[in-house]
């Protein structure tokens, strides 16, 4: 009798406590899934942003790459002017291809507000307050609103037009070293490059307007340097005219190696949770 | 009395370590299929999705649109790792328009599917195509 109620205290504790096992188990892998699923929620979410980001660097005809060494440096290659009729329908068709065609078959809701972007179209670079904005969508003028942070641009233009003269007489390059140096390399079709003022690189002042132009027979290319306008020192601006450029803008900061960002002010909002801005470069 | 009693005993433990050895066993061989399932299906998402990825940052994906020629796809599907088969699929303005495959190798009858879709645009003259291009990813 004893024996028997001994056994059965026994038999019944190892049963809850395989029953307790077995619960313990079913939960922790009830929850690796759950994280899983999770993580694999954030992937497509992140994926998809990465996507429009990647959409609109192809739509604005640029590339960026940020690399680092001894200094932070930053390369832009870009085209003026944009290459469509029509930029803003381009866009807006862009944007409605992606939320109605692309994002249900993604099983994903895409949303993009591109508000700011389309009324003042700009490449921000965190954490230097460095931008790299275009007078419109169009694309006819490109300019890096530099700061004390800028210590060397190189501006390389491959026009479509042969230059047939240089009016620099607004560009003086500087006896002594500033706080900023440009190099430049334009050339036309020929691949012949063109002297300004002597020099195709140099200090310069980086508190007053340099420029200069150049007579494509029909058309002309424009390059402010340093203080142009309302731009802030250490800025840069090229305009095409009646003319097409393609360009790489090398800046060099005069900072530490850190983590750049570059982003677009569109909005990529993707499921109703995951809500940021277009990140089109890191390094 | 007492031999009996040691024999029962004796085939009593003999029969709980059997048992135990098997419930142990069958419990590590279930364990092992789910996480083997978890482990198959991931990487050939991650792979098709960065391959993808890949195709329209080289601009290989716009360039296979404007010019009808799938040679640069099926460059990149061959050099996906050994084992994985692939195609991809480019739509533009939603219809298809190009295909591309893994050479040697099909999906078709492939139990683990995996998908990834990418948008991109290609110049056209004045002009942009809205287009996005699918991957279909399994093990070979």
């Amino acid at each position: 009798m004893n024996k028997g109620f001994i056994f059965a205290i026994t038999f019944s504790m190892l049963f809850l406590l395989l029953l307790g096992f077995a619960a313990g188990f079913l939960e922790s892998f009830g929850l690796q899934r759950l994280d899983a699923a999770r993580a694999k929620a954030v992937d497509k979410q992140s994926f998809v942003q990465d996507d429009v980001a990647a959409d609109l660097l192809s739509y604005l005809q640029a590339d960026i790459t940020i690399s680092g060494n001894n200094t932070t440096t930053v390369e832009i290659s870009d085209s003026l002017p944009a290459p469509y009729s029509d930029p803003s329908q381009e866009l807006n068709d862009w944007i409605s291809y992606i939320s109605n065609s692309y994002a249900p078959g993604a099983n994903v809701n895409v949303s993009i507000n591109a508000s700011d972007f389309t009324s003042s179209p700009r490449i921000i670079f965190s954490p230097f307050n460095l931008s790299y904005q275009y007078d419109s969508l169009s694309k006819n003028t490109a300019i890096t609103h530099g700061n004390s942070s800028v210590r060397n641009y190189s501006l390389t233009a491959s026009l479509g037009k042969e230059p047939a003269s240089v009016n620099a007489s607004n560009w003086s390059w500087s006896g002594s070293p500033t706080s900023l140096y440009i190099t430049l390399n334009i050339s036309g079709p020929s691949g012949t490059p063109v002297n300004v003022s002597g020099a195709t690189g140099g200090y310069i002042n980086p508190n007053s307007n340099n420029g200069f132009w150049l007579n494509l027979s029909t058309g002309a290319f424009y390059v402010n340097a340093g203080n142009y306008s309302s731009y802030g020192t250490h800025s840069l601006r090229a305009t095409v005219e009646n003319a097409s450029a393609s360009m790489q803008t090398g800046i060099t900061l005069n900072a530490t190696p850190q983590r750049v960002t570059a982003w677009v002010p569109v909005l990529v909002r993707v499921d109703n949770v995951s809500e940021s801005y277009a990140i089109v470069g890191r390094g | 009395m007492n031999n009996e009693k040691a024999f029962i005993f004796t085939t009593d433990a003999l029969l709980a370590v059997i048992l135990s050895a098997f419930l142990i066993y069958a419990t590590f061989s279930t364990l092992d299929r789910a996480a083997a399932f978890e482990d198959r299906t991931t990487p050939v998402q991650r792979v098709s999705e960065d391959a993808l990825a890949a195709m329209e940052e080289t601009g290989i994906l716009a360039r296979s649109l404007q010019e009808t020629r799938t040679d640069e796809i099926r460059s990149v599907l061959g050099g996906l790792p050994s084992g994985m088969c692939a195609e991809v699929d480019i739509y533009a303005n939603s219809s298809p328009v190009l295909s591309a495959s893994r050479t040697g190798c099909s999906c078709a009858d492939a139990q683990e599917l995996t998908a990834a879709r990418r948008s991109f645009v290609a110049l056209n003259g004045s002009s942009q195509i809205e287009a996005h291009a699918e991957i279909t990813g399994c093990y070979d």
